[in-house]
């Protein structure tokens, strides 16, 4: 497998050269072009969801670039401070800035998604390939394992994952990734089942070609985009489902600025200073929006291809 | 009426069309001028991309929004439309201008009886008709376009008809609400060739029977003038020559049209007989099926099962073209999977170079050098992702030759494989989708040949290409063949080009071989009707017989 990683790498790095010098120019014009095509076909509210993301990204480098004060200390002068210049988005029961909270918590936020969505696509992934290539029995015991998976509310599953491995964000993380593996295996069974069959897959066997390497070199990569749109749209569920969990306090623990653990302990402050609620909701909303506004255009435009 | 009867019924004057992509026009019909008159047909032929079909499209007003009539005039029935909308277009469809369309398949409404789409057709310009009318009358249109049944058939889904049968009521569609003036794009480039004669034969009556001006789209030139009064032929835009049938047939004609008629392989039968090898019969067998049998399991348990072949025993001898031919389900290409090694038979042996063919296929083919299939569909059956390089470089991968740290090696011959298929080198980058059809099936062929195997079944690898083409994919064959001393089982239902390049031919109908033996004599004198019926339908086949004309 390595092998025929590095073989591709050194064949994709001779391309490369190759086309370096023969027609540079026109292979540079033919990626503008391709790039003034792909910016043509976003519309200005892909505009604003590309702008948030690059926020979301600020804040995951260098929130110290973004929010000036301590997430974590206090500033007992300004105890639960309504939005203002000094604070924009005011201070919780400790004084602490919100803004700066929601800054700094962007790093974790997101990270738990990324751990979520990567548990939840290598073993779907996985799964899917052996279900749908082997048949037969195996199928039969891992599609009525998804099968009854899949029955189970996914956030109810979570909690229940999160129960057992411990409370904690990363394992908060991993109970969201858990209850996900479900519909990944599906998605991607259906699409190995699908490609499988395709002539061009009888015909790498027909020149010689062994089960093992067809599946690796055919199958997999043209099931596989089909399941990496979903990952994008998963990313935005698991940002829910992990704010979610924090929210019932099963991940990261209190001094941490996670975004559902904000939603959750400005909840009580509710009706006297509602922003420590309403702006962590926004933020996990808008980043929400963003990604499923961005993966859709992306799974549309293929479809269009 | 008295007064359109005089002018033609669809003038056409300089007519310029531009497509427009982001903010540039080009320009892709140049200029063309044509006239039909009442009860004549007229045939636009030309290759694709020469601009026939954006035509048909402009006199009928179908072109894509991104299409424009830059200049000139389209005057139909006497009424100028060529600044048109499509609202005023509307009252014409149907009842002035009816169009066959080119796929049948995927033409008609899935989940529609036939009677509800050829009712919908009926009533096109006859407000209020009673519902018993529009009964009698469909029942009428389908009896005359020849189904049987007809009344059975209102209530049948397409899935249920035959292509035939599907382009026949699309055409009893077509001719519902009385229209003067007809555009067939291509009607029968998706049937049989015996069909496609039966389609054509109808129209034709049709045409006789009711007046109508026909303008007939297509790519074979030999069908062309076979059933046309006129012929327009396009290149690239332009009108190259528009004449009667007759004066084009013997008349002085335009160098591109004559390399046209060329390229018919009916009109060249003799071309490669030089390459004939005599006596290849006597060459011991290659691949031998004795008594072989395909039943596809049937879905429900108690059924039978579809036979596919049945007790099929043919030789093919080495450095021969034998030919397989038949119509679609005649089990030809069922053929070629199992001698391939693709498709488990149940019946009889097979054996190629000696090697008996397991009845089960393997999943992989241990033996790639004894023997390949070509498919028929190149771009299907190469991965999308893959770049012409690594397609072709495939085979050398996956067979360790060359491989041994030895990338060079393998480039070497793949760049080798590409220059004995004619292509350039700057194809090596691209990927499938991004060639033309021809050059698709270049790069099949190459990757075959990087495995250097000794037999190659074609499954009918010109049936997508045009004529001018597949005679270049035909010509490279035979250089093959010569170069790697290869044989060929040839997969096709075009006997004008079997009767071309075939040594031994071999007829299939219905999974029985009906008759098999040398092309010469099997072709000067078929003895079997079927075979008979078949070279009857060979587009052009009488005509160029008649007419004496030889294009060598």
């Amino acid at each position: 497998m390595t092998a025929e990683a590095t073989l591709t790498q050194k064949q994709g790095a001779r391309n490369t050269d190759r086309r370096g010098q023969g027609d540079g120019s026109g292979r540079r014009a033919a990626i503008a072009a391709s790039l003034a095509g792909l910016a043509r076909r976003l519309g200005w509210v892909d505009w604003i969801a590309v702008a948030l993301l690059l926020l979301l990204l600020a804040a995951l480098v260098a929130p110290g670039l973004l929010a000036h004060d301590d997430p974590l200390t206090g500033d007992q002068a300004n105890v639960l401070a309504a939005p203002s210049a000094q604070h924009w988005l005011g201070t919780d029961y400790l004084g602490r800035d919100l803004w700066s909270r929601i800054v700094f918590g962007t790093g974790r936020t997101l990270l738990g998604s990324a751990v979520a969505v990567i548990v939840g696509l290598g073993v779907g992934t996985l799964l899917g390939l052996i279900a749908a290539s082997a048949g037969g029995f195996t199928d039969a015991v891992i599609s009525r394992i998804v099968d009854a998976l899949l029955s189970i509310p996914g956030l109810l599953l979570a909690m229940v994952v999160v129960v057992s491995l411990g409370f904690g964000s990363l394992n908060a993380a991993i109970a969201v990734g858990v209850s996900s593996v479900a519909t990944f295996t599906r998605v991607m069974r259906s699409q190995v089942l699908t490609v499988k069959n395709l002539p061009f897959v009888e015909a790498s066997g027909h020149i010689g070609g062994r089960p093992g390497y067809v599946l690796w070199r055919h199958v997999f990569p043209n099931s596989f985009s089909a399941v990496l749109s979903l990952a994008a749209l998963q990313f935005g569920t698991a940002i829910l489902w992990i704010s979610a969990l924090s929210f019932l306090g099963y991940g990261a623990p209190p001094p941490e600025p996670e975004w559902g653990l904000l939603v959750s302990e400005g909840r009580q402050y509710i009706t006297s200073s509602p922003w420590l609620v309403v702006f962590p909701s926004i933020a996990i909303a808008l980043t929400v929006w963003a990604i499923n506004q961005l993966s859709n255009t992306a799974r549309n435009g293929r479809n269009r291809d | 009426m008295t007064e359109h009867d005089a002018a033609p019924l669809l003038q056409v004057t300089d007519l310029r069309i531009a497509y427009r992509s982001g903010r540039a026009e080009t320009e892709v019909v140049h200029g063309v001028g044509f006239d039909l008159a009442r009860g004549e047909t007229l045939a636009l032929v030309g290759q694709s991309g020469s601009g026939k079909t954006t035509i048909a499209r402009a006199v009928s007003g179908l072109l894509p929004d991104a299409g424009r009539v830059t200049a000139g005039r389209v005057v139909l029935d006497g009424t100028d439309v060529t600044a048109f909308r499509p609202k005023d277009w509307r009252p014409l469809r149907g009842t002035t201008i009816g169009y066959v369309p080119q796929d049948p398949l995927s033409s008609l409404d899935p989940l529609q009886r036939i009677g509800g789409q050829l009712a919908e057709a009926i009533r096109v310009g006859r407000h209020g008709i009673a519902r018993a009318e529009v009964r009698t009358r469909a029942i009428d249109l389908l009896d005359r376009v020849g189904i049987p049944n007809p009344e059975e058939r209102l209530s049948s889904y397409p899935h249920e008809l035959s292509g035939g049968q599907l382009q026949r009521v699309l055409i009893a569609i077509a001719i519902a609400a009385d229209p003067a003036f007809l555009i067939a794009d291509e009607p029968t480039s998706a049937l049989d060739v015996t069909v496609q004669k039966r389609i054509l034969d109808l129209i034709d009556e049709l045409r006789a029977e009711r007046g109508l001006g026909v303008l007939f789209i297509t790519h074979d030139l030999a069908l062309a003038s076979e059933r046309s009064d006129h012929v327009a032929v396009l290149n690239g835009g332009d009108l190259l020559e528009h004449r009667r049938v007759e004066h084009l047939l013997t008349g002085a004609q335009h160098e591109y049209t004559q390399r046209l008629f060329s390229d018919v392989p009916a009109a060249t039968p003799g071309k490669y007989t030089h390459l004939r090898l005599v006596g290849r019969d006597e060459q011991p067998p290659v691949v031998s099926l004795r008594e072989l049998g395909k039943v596809f399991p049937s879905r429900s348990a108690k059924g039978d099962g579809v036979t596919a072949l049945d007790g099929v025993t043919l030789d093919v001898a080495a450095g021969a073209v034998h030919a397989i031919v038949g119509e679609s389900g005649s089990g030809k290409t069922t053929l070629a999977r199992i001698v391939a090694g693709i498709t488990p038979y149940t019946s009889g042996t097979v054996s190629v170079h000696g090697h008996e063919r397991p009845r089960e296929a393997s999943a992989f083919n241990e033996r790639p050098e004894d023997l390949l299939l070509v498919y028929q569909n190149a771009l299907a059956a190469v991965d999308p992702r893959f770049t012409v390089e690594q397609i072709i470089a495939e085979p050398l991968r996956i067979g360790g030759k060359g491989n041994g740290g030895s990338s060079r090696a393998r480039r070497s011959r793949v760049i080798d494989a590409l220059d004995s298929v004619a292509l350039p080198q700057t194809v090596l980058g691209r990927r499938a989708s991004e060639l033309s059809g021809g050059q698709r099936q270049r790069v099949a062929l190459a990757r075959s040949l990087v495995v250097a195997p000794r037999i190659l079944v074609l499954d009918e690898p010109t049936s997508a290409l045009d004529v001018t083409v597949q005679s270049q994919i035909i010509d490279l064959l035979f250089d093959l063949r010569t170069a790697h001393d290869l044989t060929y089982l040839f997969i096709s239902h075009d006997l004008g080009l079997v009767e071309q390049i075939a040594d031994h031919v071999s007829v299939l109908s219905r999974g029985v071989l009906v008759e098999s033996g040398p092309a010469g004599d099997l072709l000067a004198n078929p003895q079997h009707p079927y075979t008979q019926e078949l070279l009857a339908a060979v587009p052009g086949r009488e005509l160029f017989e008649r007419s004496a004309v030889a294009y060598r």
